[in-house]
């Protein structure tokens, strides 16, 4: 290499770097841009329904306070009436106690209107003479039950109830709100909020104080309750719909904020997070410039090289463009590949983005279907827990009930029991003797009996008279209204302790209707946004039916006949999904009576996926005709340089192509030794070939790693870590495709390693291994090429295993009618895999020479010298000689006759054939003389071979023919040939010089104009 | 020739000189300024107890809020290169900034006559009220609702006396103060109590041991809560001031920077920052 060539490959070297660091950072930080645009935009969304869910947590956690209140109010009210009643004749501490166990309360107290206490359960820490209480007083002028309030004292919190008993003393109920409390904070405290919200695939929601800038919640539970401010959050960020980056003790999160009442809430999306999938992304579009940038450089450099080795003069390779001088044959080469390059580029960007949006949007679909499945299930709960909480209550107000008939036997009258029902706040209160008929009642139900059907809905009640304490039944909706109600029981027992009736109140459970209701799944699903414009739907399990879809029109139909597929149908599914005209993007996930999905319209998929995947082409573009003009452009004309030596030309021969085109191939001896060409040998596109593959299997080697550790270098809630699950779709999509890569590249390294260990192996042992090794070595490939067939097919979404079950059926097909046929085709397969020919190569098949135009996967197309192309099936090629040498030879035999003496003829030849290779310029070596090879029945035979490309053979012999004959004819050497004399023999006429001459010319002319007509010998 | 050359290169030499010394000189001028400035730490007398205004952290004890900015620009305009936080009380404040223990005031202190005859006020930069502030459950809708009832309000603060005023001027309370000692103020048909923090006061409230509590409007705002209101009652405005010694060399430069960040509207920046 002359250094002036050095110096520009220098040169090109740190451009090329520079490139690729300028496009790098370009990239990265164009698509983290992007990216944090788009996941602000995601956050917005995410911010609205959150301000909705603080809003209907506030009304629920309204809704759980009044009921609580209700029922404390009712126990407060129920209080008041057994004392105004006289159910018990003193009025108590003692009585107080048993009131409070009765009502279930923590203490119980009886008041005057100044707040002295006259009876009390057990002593109270509160002065209820302050005015403090004042609440507790308004029961004299209102005669209803007062307000609920707590008082803190000394830590110990109480809430306090009060109901008037006769204008001048009030009942009061002092109650630690510690189940209420647990209540709201299952439903509407922060946590309870914020917890099952999920932001993107590691981001999450938070809540800081705008009263003291701590963290109401955070997921981190040593967080909450800490100072925001210390964390790293600056006020300036905290304003309602702003969008910042805030930092969280060192981790930088994209939020979103909103204020809500006292506090701001704000969603978060880690750095990182954004980052990650942008950085894989930028690395493989990277990867693919610097392959596409440096084969370029690299080419065109093999190809400068190159010039200069065969020494051809500036003029011929350069052209003189203004003040530079232009390298044509280097700028057009490089142009190829740079063309190439590009459109790689642009299709890895494309495909990356797509990849990337899809496995994103994937995981936020899967999310949201998960989100949906969890909401279910705590609705679910939810409803347990408040049935649990009521069914207590209303046991509590049944067993009241119970206590004042029992001890009031005269108040089991329809007038009484009305006002006992408003007291104790129930429908209606029965009372039913010890025969199970309704004796007393405030409905209309006087004289009903207990149904001895057990299918009634009274004939559990049965059981009240045997023995049983209570019962609650569960709720069920009235036959008439449909409106819910629910029974519940209090045995009553005689002075002797047996069962003596019992008495039955009916409530109507609103609140627990209400919570059955939010449990359906319409109530559910409607709402849910997915994305910016995607909804979520769910199919009835049984019959594939829309349970529920955000246009009525489509609920009760039959999901296929919207267009959704049988095998789209299942738990997991992620793909697109059609639905009407529409397409979508959807994630499925069964639950226990549905399959509920989430999707997105196409259309908001990639959005920016092209924009980015042309900025990149483009910036690619504008780099790679930089260093086009580095290359081909030189400054000044240059001196002629020291010159490398010529180079050898070992194991590479000359070939023409079908079309024309003249290439170098590899000689066919070369082409199954294991020895590899010495890099000086090569030709630039070899080289560059070389750089390629080396490209590549370093590339394939990256995936691999990647692909093995992509756990520890991703995590495993990547979006990466997704693709290599292996989690989606089976089928014709991206993934897939991104799967068989992995599984090529895999497989692929793998095999090649195999190959080389196998090839060392046989390198140390004798004939004997290397067979062993190259067999091994083939079936290594074999087999490899089938699991690779076997697994990409199967991501695809063929059913393997179904085609292997088959393989009997087809077997049978061979044998009956396409054996020729496949047997054509395997054979292709296998002349392909085994190359033992090439296209360009010259063959010999049988009796018919030429070189071979085309391997198909059927037949095989060899042209002989003439033109005229045989077409063999692969299936009868054998026995190929392959002729695809360096060197051939031609071989030509003479006769001469007995009595001439050898030792003359040989004397002869050893002067003219240096000549003969001096007029015949088509041989390469030679023509040497082979001695006698047969003393035949007329003539003593001679061998005289030469030796000669394969391509010229033929002509050779016909002209080693000629060149021998005339010096026979010169030396008067007889070449026997059977005559028969007549006559005389007259003079022979010599030929005149100029006869000579012409029949020289003659001889030429007529074979440049026959070539066309050439005949095999 | 050669002379003249010489003289040249003298020439030069000269003028080099002469550049260098006025370097030094300038370079001496710039430390003279920057030692006066680096001498100094300003010592600021701050709450640490009022929300958004100055309150310390418990996890890290930084100090947060509207006036430890204010004090920060402040020491930077004022070119003091350290800045140093002392917790002062309502009870202590007075006789830290009087001992010298503290330069300056930013701690909720409002201008009053009283309090100019020791101090210096800058312009005021944060305008708030005295509230009242009571239990729903009392029931209290009006100030008249008070009448022989207790209020409790924070040793050391001027807020009883201002309610006081303003309930005498109503004609709810007499003339007449009962009793004054260091616990409680007793005037006819109203009964101020002194409590040592406002925690204290808060509980006090919660508990009934008083019926209504009386303190400036930031700090109500961080006892405030959905059991309580305010009460109308336009008490009085608390105007805060930076406070320094009287006739300190402190306080001309004090007042104009504050004044400054009261006209670029720096101040009304840092109010909404912690609004």
């Amino acid at each position: 290499m002359s250094k002036r060539l050095k110096r520009k490959a220098a040169v090109l070297v740190i451009a090329e770097l520079i490139c690729l660091i300028v496009l790098g950072v370009f990239l990265d930080n164009m698509q983290v841009s992007l990216s944090a645009r788009e996941q602000a935009h995601e956050l917005q969304k995410k911010i609205s329904p959150l301000k909705e869910a603080v809003e209907e947590a506030k009304i629920e956690a309204g809704e759980h306070t009044k009921a609580y209140d209700v029922m404390y109010q009712s126990k407060a009210k129920s209080l008041a009436y057994m004392i105004q009643e006289e159910v018990d004749e003193e009025v108590t501490d003692t009585l107080m106690g048993e009131y409070r166990n009765l009502l279930n309360v923590n203490n119980v107290l009886i008041l005057d209107k100044s707040g002295n206490v006259e009876a009390k359960a057990e002593a109270s820490r509160a002065d209820f003479t302050r005015s403090r209480y004042n609440q507790l007083r308004t029961v004299f002028q209102d005669q209803e039950p007062s307000e609920p309030f707590e008082v803190d004292v000394d830590g110990q919190i109480f809430r306090y109830y009060g109901a008037d008993i006769d204008g001048n003393t009030m009942a009061v109920i002092e109650q630690d709100p510690a189940e209420l409390k647990g209540l709201l904070e299952d439903t509407s405290t922060w946590k309870s909020i914020l917890r099952n919200v999920s932001v993107s695939t590691t981001g999450y929601a938070f809540a800081v104080s705008a009263k003291d800038y701590t963290f109401l919640y955070h997921p981190d539970e040593n967080l909450t309750g800490q100072d925001a401010l210390d964390a790293g959050i600056h006020t300036e960020d905290l304003e309602d719909g702003n969008e910042a980056w805030v930092e969280i003790n060192g981790e930088k999160l994209l939020c979103s904020v909103a204020k809500l009442d006292d506090a701001y809430v704000l969603c978060g999306i880690p750095e990182k997070e954004i980052k990650s999938s942008c950085n894989v992304t930028v690395a493989v579009v990277l990867c693919v410039f610097f392959a596409v940038i440096t084969l370029v450089v690299a080419y065109a450099i093999f190809i400068m090289k190159d010039q200069e080795m065969r020494q051809e003069s500036i003029e011929s390779s350069y052209k003189k463009v203004g003040p530079f001088w232009y390298n044509q044959l280097a700028a057009a080469k490089s142009t190829v590949i740079a063309v190439v390059g590009l459109l790689c580029v642009l299709a890895v960007s494309l495909y990356m983005q797509t990849l990337f949006s899809l496995s994103q949007r994937s995981m936020s679909n899967t999310q949201h279907v998960e989100e949906l499945q969890a909401t279910i299930q705590r609705y679910e709960e939810d409803v347990n827990l408040l049935k649990e909480q009521y069914n207590t209550r209303y046991l509590n107000k049944c067993r009241c009930a119970a206590y004042i008939l029992k001890e009031k036997p005269e108040l089991r009258n329809r007038e009484d029991l009305a006002k006992l029902s408003q007291v104790l706040d129930v429908e209606f209160i029965n009372y039913f003797d010890s025969t199970g008929t309704i004796v007393a009642t405030n409905s209309f139900d006087l004289g009903f009996k207990l149904s001895q059907d057990e299918e009634d809905q009274s004939y559990e009640f049965n059981r009240l008279l045997a023995g049983a304490e209570y019962l609650v039944q569960d709720a069920r909706p009235n036959d008439v209204l449909g409106e819910y109600s629910q029974y519940v029981g209090v045995r009553i027992l005689d002075e002797e302790g047996l069962p003596d009736g019992f008495v039955q109140i009916c409530v109507n459970p609103e609140n627990l209707e209400e919570a059955l209701k939010n449990l359906k799944i319409d109530s559910i699903l409607d709402g849910v946004q997915v994305g910016s414009n995607g909804f979520a739907f769910a199919l009835n399990k049984e019959d594939n039916t829309f349970a529920w879809y955000p246009n009525e029109k489509y609920i009760g139909g039959a999901a296929v006949d919207y267009g959704i597929k049988e095998s789209q149908i299942h738990d997991g599914f992620t793909d697109y999904l059609t639905i009407g005209t529409e397409r979508y993007y959807a994630s499925c996930l069964e639950t226990e009576d549905y399959y509920i999905y989430a999707c997105v319209p196409e259309n908001e998929i990639a959005s920016n996926g092209l924009v980015m995947a042309l900025i990149s082409t483009g910036v690619s573009l504008v780099f790679l005709l930089i260093m086009g003009a580095l290359i081909s452009f030189r400054g000044r004309k240059f001196a002629e340089e020291d010159k490398d030596k010529d180079k050898q030309d070992g194991g590479m021969i000359t070939v023409t192509m079908p079309d024309g085109n003249v290439k170098r191939t590899q000689d066919v001896s070369s082409r199954w030794s294991n020895a590899t060409l010495a890099w000086e040998e090569k030709t630039p596109e070899q080289k560059m070939t070389t750089l390629l593959k080396g490209l590549l299997s370093i590339y394939a080697v990256i995936l691999c790693a990647v692909y093995l550790l992509n756990d520890r270098i991703f995590g495993s809630k990547s979006m990466f870590a997704y693709i290599i699950s292996g989690n989606w779709e089976k089928g014709l999509n991206i993934f897939a495709f991104t799967g068989c890569i992995f599984i090529i590249c895999l497989v692929t390294a793998v095999t090649i390693l195999i190959q080389r260990i196998l090839r060392l192996l046989s390198r140390i042992s004798g004939a004997q291994g290397e067979t062993i090794s190259r067999l091994l070595s083939n079936f290594v490939k074999y087999a490899s090429v089938i699991i690779l067939l076997y697994y990409c097919l199967a991501l695809l979404g063929v059913d393997t295993a179904a085609l292997l079950t088959s393989a009997g059926i087809i077997g049978l097909m061979i044998s009956l009618g396409a054996q020729k046929l496949v047997s054509d085709i395997i054979a292709g397969l296998f002349i392909i895999f085994e190359g033992e020919f090439r296209v360009g190569d010259i063959v010999m098949l049988g009796d018919w020479r030429g070189t071979v135009v085309e391997i198909g996967i059927r037949t095989t197309k060899i042209e002989e010298a003439g033109g005229n192309i045989k077409v063999v099936n692969n299936s009868s090629i054998s026995g190929v000689i392959n002729m695809t040498k360096k060197y051939s030879f031609a071989a030509c035999d003479f006769g001469i006759e007995y009595g001439e003496s050898l030792e003359r003829v040989e004397y002869i030849l050893k002067k003219e054939l240096p000549r003969i290779k001096e007029r015949v310029p088509s041989i390469l070596d030679g023509p040497f003389y082979k001695g006698v090879t047969e003393l035949g029945d007329s003539s003593v035979n001679i061998k005289i071979v030469a030796q000669c490309k394969e391509k010229d053979r033929i002509q050779l012999m016909r002209d080693l023919n000629r060149e021998v004959k005339l010096i026979f004819d010169k030396y008067e050497i007889n070449i026997p040939f059977p005559q028969v004399v007549l006559n005389q023999p007259s003079e022979f006429r010599k030929a005149t010089e100029w006869q000579k001459q012409c029949a020289d010319k003659f001889n030429e002319e007529q074979k440049e104009l026959s070539k066309q007509l050439e005949e095999e010998q | 020739m050669e002379f003249f050359e010489h003289g040249k290169r003298l020439m030069k030499k000269k003028s080099l000189y002469r550049i260098l010394s006025l370097a030094a000189l300038a370079c001496m001028a710039l430390g003279a300024v920057s030692v006066q400035a680096e001498d100094k730490t300003l010592r600021v007398g701050v709450r640490g107890d009022i929300m958004n205004f100055s309150y310390q952290s418990e996890t890290n004890g930084k100090y947060y809020g509207m006036e430890i900015d204010l004090a920060q620009k402040l020491a930077k305009e004022l070119g003091y290169s350290d800045l140093e936080y002392v917790q002062v009380t309502p009870e202590d404040r007075k006789d830290m900034l009087l001992n010298g223990e503290v330069d300056c005031l930013i701690a909720a202190y409002s201008i009053s006559d009283s309090r100019l005859e020791n101090f210096d006020f800058s312009p005021a930069y944060y305008v708030d009220d005295t509230v009242i502030m009571v239990q729903k459950s009392s029931l209290f809708k009006s100030v008249r609702d008070l009448k022989d009832k207790t209020v409790g309000i924070l040793g050391g603060t001027n807020a009883g006396p201002l309610l006081a005023i303003k309930l005498y001027e109503t004609g709810m309370i007499g003339e007449e103060v009962l009793l004054n000692n260091d616990d409680e103020t007793r005037y006819d048909n109203l009964t101020v109590l002194k409590l040592d923090s406002y925690k204290e006061v808060s509980e006090a409230l919660e508990e009934g041991k008083i019926d209504a509590a009386c303190m400036d409007g930031v700090i109500a705002n961080a006892y405030m809560n959905e059991d309580r209101d305010f009460l109308e009652l336009d008490i009085a405005e608390q105007e805060y001031g930076v406070a320094t010694l009287k006739d300190s060399e402190l306080s001309a430069p004090m007042a104009e920077a504050v004044q400054k960040f009261l006209d670029d509207g720096t101040i009304e920046e840092l109010i909404d920052k912690w609004d």
